[in-house]
């Protein structure tokens, strides 16, 4: 770093000295090879400058020009989001200076290749002794996690409150509740040693026993107690089909099902997922198997989403298998609401205020109920109360993942009056 | 020499006035409160192509915000006309400044709400939250907005003022 | 813009790098300053208009400042000097401080004005402490200043050491305007120093990083005394290399464009004492405050209890300088009392401890000094020492975790602190091949992993560009 600018000194001459005639000290050809020596050792390293400097500019002319000469990426399956095109340049932008900030965005997101450098910084990173990325927890057997979302107390409590008034105004209607933990809580021997997190299943409880008038399901017993096998996926947050059906086998019970007597056919519909926790973290080494579970049963039923004129006949959609997020092959991804109408003749009308957890657990209950009515409250903007005067409704279940339901703001806006 | 010497002190002291004068022109001045909230509204929805959204009521902005149309004294809804849509607009005139804190964390929320809902599973919407979303407050004017040209609507707005 | 950026490396840097090259010499400089003044506006292009006035105020001021001094006009070369070193201050001031002076105001008479925020304009700290040091310096007739309002503005704005340092006297730079001549030599020479100070910011200072945001988020009163250290030493050894790392970009990006800064770091962790340490870190600022506060104030030519006054100004002001707040009041005094402590009263003990002890002592005071920096509040930095000296329990299974994470980066980062790197570095390039080849082959691989890093890293930025 301090390379002082030494001048070149001129080559010493070469002494031709005489042989001696008597032996002598001779401290002057000495000096002169230390002499020499030194004056390699400086053009040695200007010459390692002159390469460096040579190597630099090489590289980051190269690697610029190459970036430039590829075409632009519209989307990345491996981040799962838009990138950042060329920047349109007008002087309102130049002005209060978002056009410096498009530019900084676009070099950095069409840089070539982009997803090689993002898992070579991971492996390093690694190397390093990292056990988290961009906040996802890299654990055993290839597992990522997300670490328990801290709840948002508010939230939380007004979205209690909701339920429990929801709960009093419609005394009619057996009311259930069941916040499924994530991977953290329950896959707990893959986690890295002595990880600092959330007791997720604590939180849980607490925010149970504030509800009333509300049947509360604990699936926590019966995950804990399969947790050695493959109840959630291995790069995406969701629970596996395998995970939602131990879930269902241990509160249809308390639904008033006998959930056990049914028998399944699992179908494995795709090899290669990658979840929403790989684009995160940026770790693609693991890809997750996606089955669906067909109930043995002759209950017919087609499934329609608000506002869409469709009527499918199945759970699944095959065209979310060849795209990026294959979680969607569970009823096409969220929706505000949809209706499954079935052949069951039980005489149930289930409404499920949802989220993406509950996509492939709808799998388990449709053989229960003559209708079944889907809301996610974060894309539905009309009101509960609404549903219930047009429909009649006999059970009304809450189906949520902890992580999500923890910071949900949505529900308490649905369920207002 | 001296004339050099009047020269140079003339040319701090311009300079000097000129930086002050560029300050108190970036802080910008308060709007006037007394332009009709029309006029704003207006201008907002003149660069604002209105496909695929539906206004919005006070139950909508209670819904979506948290806030209560009464408090302000005007407002302005569009909201996603399908829910997995995210263009949305509001456009509001404060009672009073003081107001202008509370209204900024409530579209803070929505705008965080939607990102998350939209997080992972819509990446249009994310990327519309994310890059084309704007929140302006100036004195008891407020606009949000979440539309392709949001850089249109945002200087309309500003205009207006 | 920061340094750290791919769009800097990868865009503004190769075209600014090639557009120098075609330019014959004579319009070199003029390049220069449209770069940087293209790097200052970044972002926050209305900021030109008011750097632009900056730099006619001062430029203006300084050649009134050299025309009075040789005319020998004391009092009005005094009223030029005073208004304009104030006008500079009140650039910095307003910006820095007005928040901090209100919430203080505030918190004394129970107002509450509000001032409107603005974005910090680039490099504000370091512009106006090298525009302040350019007209002392035309005063005290060190240098008469620039005639050429290009070469003045291009000093100040110069981009390499714009946005963080170091903070150069105008004589160092003077002659170097006139002549900085392209070579391949000190291209390369400047390449490495830009590799390394790039490595040392990536790969060091954002993985320590890391260790450091995770345990700062949790509640000062919870911390064990594992955790409290693992904190601190993470937070001495992230400052250190994002700081020195930008200070060695900055001299390499200059020796690229054929010009010499002086350097900014010298392994500040192996300082024997205090007042070594702040020969080592930061050399620049504290060079700075020596010729311009310390020194016009009596220096150490005056009686003890002044030089004490002396030294506590100019460490309150180091302090201040470093950020509007208690908690880096605090710190520039604490280290101020550690100096002063050193120089009156424990002049000769120190010679007689032995230098491994010297090291280790002074690196501990140094590290209870960061405690005060990355604190928000006294009372929180009071907290963290406490729990740092064993009155929160000694360590739990969580410190663990955090502490095997850390232990490689921390590991990594002792020894790249030491000299010991660089100066092996340096004797193996002095021996020719294959050294010259595997040293290429080392800076490739730096440069791979610090793309990989930068690529990964959106929101890690420089921690001293808030100044």
């Amino acid at each position: 770093m301090e390379q002082p600018n030494r001048p070149r000194r001129a080559a010493p001459s070469v002494r031709n000295a005489p042989a001696p005639a008597a032996p002598r000290p001779q401290p002057r050809p000495v000096r002169d090879a230390r002499e020499t020596r030194k004056q390699a050792r400086l053009r040695a390293l200007q010459r390692q400058s002159v390469w460096t400097g040579a190597f630099f500019l090489a590289a980051i002319l190269t690697l610029a020009a190459v970036s430039l000469a590829l075409p632009d990426r519209d989307f990345s399956p491996a981040e799962n989001r838009r990138l950042k095109q060329f920047p349109v340049f007008s002087v309102s932008s130049l002005l209060n200076g978002s056009y410096f900030n498009d530019w900084n965005s676009y070099a950095a997101e069409q840089f070539a290749g982009r997803d090689r450098w993002i898992t070579l910084d991971l492996a390093f990173r690694r190397l390093l002794g990292a056990k988290e990325a961009n906040g996802v927890l890299l654990c055993r057997d290839g597992y990522l996690m997300e670490p328990p979302a801290a709840p948002d107390t508010a939230a939380l409590e007004k979205s209690r409150d909701a339920i429990n008034a929801f709960a009093a105004r419609h005394p009619e209607l057996s009311v259930s509740m069941a916040v499924v933990p994530n991977a953290a809580a329950i896959l707990t021997d893959r986690l890295p040693e002595n990880v600092p997190l959330r007791d997720q299943l604590a939180d849980i409880s607490a925010f149970a026993s504030g509800l009333e008038g509300v049947q509360f399901l604990d699936v926590s017993p019966a995950l804990l107690a399969h947790s050695g096998e493959p109840l959630y996926y291995k790069t995406d947050h969701h629970w596996t089909t395998y995970g939602a059906r131990i879930a269902f086998e241990a509160i249809a019970p308390a639904l008033g099902i006998d959930g056990a007597a049914m028998g399944y056919d699992t179908y494995a519909v795709s090899a290669d997922f990658e979840g929403t926790l790989a684009a995160k973290s940026g770790c693609h080494d693991t890809l997750d198997v996606i089955e669906i579970a067909v109930p043995r049963t002759d209950v017919l039923f087609y499934r329609a989403d608000e506002g869409d004129p469709a009527r499918l006949a199945t759970l699944y959609d095959d065209a979310s298998l060849s795209g990026n997020d294959k979680y969607a092959v569970f009823l096409g991804g969220n929706a505000p609401r949809t209706d499954i109408t079935t052949t069951a003749g039980t005489g149930r009308t289930l409404l499920l205020f949802k989220d993406s957890y509950a996509n492939c657990f709808v799998q388990f209950l449709y053989p229960y109920f003559d209708r079944i009515i889907l809301i996610d409250p974060r894309y539905y903007y009309a009101s509960a109360d609404d549903v219930l005067r047009r429909e009649s409704v006999t059970d009304v279940l809450f189906l949520y993942n902890a992580n999500t339901f923890f910071t949900d703001r949505s529900l308490s806006e649905v369920l207002a009056p | 020499m001296k004339s050099k010497l009047i020269l140079l002190e003339a040319l701090r002291w311009v300079s000097a006035s000129l930086a002050v004068l560029f300050i108190l022109f970036l802080l910008g001045s308060t709007p006037d409160p007394e332009i009709p909230f029309e006029t704003v509204e207006q201008a907002a929805l003149a660069r604002l192509d209105l496909s695929e959204t539906q206004p919005g009521d006070a139950t909508m902005l209670r819904r979506l915000y948290g806030l209560s149309a009464s408090d302000f004294a005007g407002m302005t809804l569009y909201y996603p006309a399908s829910n997995m849509g995210a263009k949305e607009l509001l456009v509001l005139k404060l009672a009073d400044e003081s107001q202008a804190d509370t209204v900024e964390a409530a579209i803070r929320a929505r705008l965080q709400t939607q990102r998350d809902s939209f997080d992972g599973y819509g990446a249009e919407q994310f990327a519309l939250l994310t890059d084309h979303a704007v929140v302006e407050i100036r004195g008891v004017y407020v606009l949000f907005a979440v539309c392709e040209n949001e850089q249109a609507v945002r200087e309309s707005f500003l205009n207006a003022l | 813009m920061a340094f750290g950026d791919l769009f800097f490396v990868f865009g503004f840097l190769p075209v600014c790098l090639l557009l120098y090259i075609l330019t014959p010499g004579r319009f070199s400089n003029v390049l220069l300053l449209l770069c940087s003044l293209l790097f200052f506006a970044w972002g926050t292009p209305e900021y030109l208009v008011l750097m632009l006035c900056a730099l006619a105020f001062n430029y203006a001021a300084g050649r009134e400042l050299a025309a009075l001094r040789d005319s020998g006009k004391k009092v009005l070369s005094g009223a030029v000097f005073a208004t304009s070193v104030l006008a500079d201050l009140a650039l910095l001031g307003y910006w820095k401080y007005a928040g901090f002076v209100l919430e203080t105001v505030n918190a004394v008479f129970g107002t509450s004005f509000a001032a409107r925020e603005l974005p910090l304009p680039v490099g504000l700290s370091f512009f106006t402490f090298s525009l302040i040091s350019y007209l002392a310096d035309i005063r005290r007739g060190r240098t008469d200043g620039s005639k050429d309002p290009l070469t003045f503005s291009l000093y100040v704005t110069f981009f390499p050491k714009l946005a963080s340092g170091p903070i150069v006297p105008y004589p160092e730079m003077e002659a170097q305007f006139a002549h900085h001549p392209f070579s391949w030599r000190r291209f390369g020479a400047g390449a490495r120093c830009f590799l390394i100070g790039l490595s040392k910011k990536i790969l060091l200072a954002n993985t320590l990083g890391t260790t450091f945001y995770a345990l700062s988020a949790l509640p000062p009163e919870s911390l064990t005394a594992a955790f409290a250290w693992l904190c601190a030493l993470s937070y001495a050894l992230m400052l250190y290399f994002d700081f020195s790392g930008y200070s060695d970009m900055a001299v390499g990006l200059a020796g690229m464009f054929g010009f010499q800064l002086p350097k900014n770091f010298d392994y500040p962790y192996l300082s024997r004492s205090v007042s070594e340490f702040w020969r080592r870190w930061h050399i620049t600022l504290g060079a700075w405050f020596r010729e311009y506060v310390y020194i016009p104030l009596g220096g150490s030519r005056v009686h003890p209890f002044r030089i004490f006054l002396n030294l506590m100004a100019v460490w309150l002001l180091t302090g201040l300088w470093h950020g509007a707040g208690l908690t880096f009041l605090l710190w520039g005094i604490y280290h101020g009392l550690l100096v002063v402590l050193e120089k009156l009263v424990l002049k000769g003990v120190l010679e007689t401890i032995p230098n491994a002890v010297r090291v280790v002592l002074t690196f501990l005071l140094v590290v209870i000094g960061w405690v005060f920096f990355f604190s928000a509040t006294p009372a929180e930095a009071f907290t963290r020492l406490s729990r740092m000296f064993f009155l929160g329990g000694v360590a739990d299974g969580a410190a663990a975790y955090y502490a095997l994470g850390a232990l490689r980066p921390l590991l990594l980062g002792a020894a790249a602190a030491l000299p010991v790197g660089a100066r092996l570095g340096r004797e193996l390039a002095r021996r020719g091949q294959p050294w010259t080849l595997l040293s290429i082959f080392y800076f490739a691989a730096l440069l791979l992993l610090c793309v990989a890093g930068m690529m990964n890293d959106t929101y890690s930025s420089f921690l001293y560009a808030q100044f």
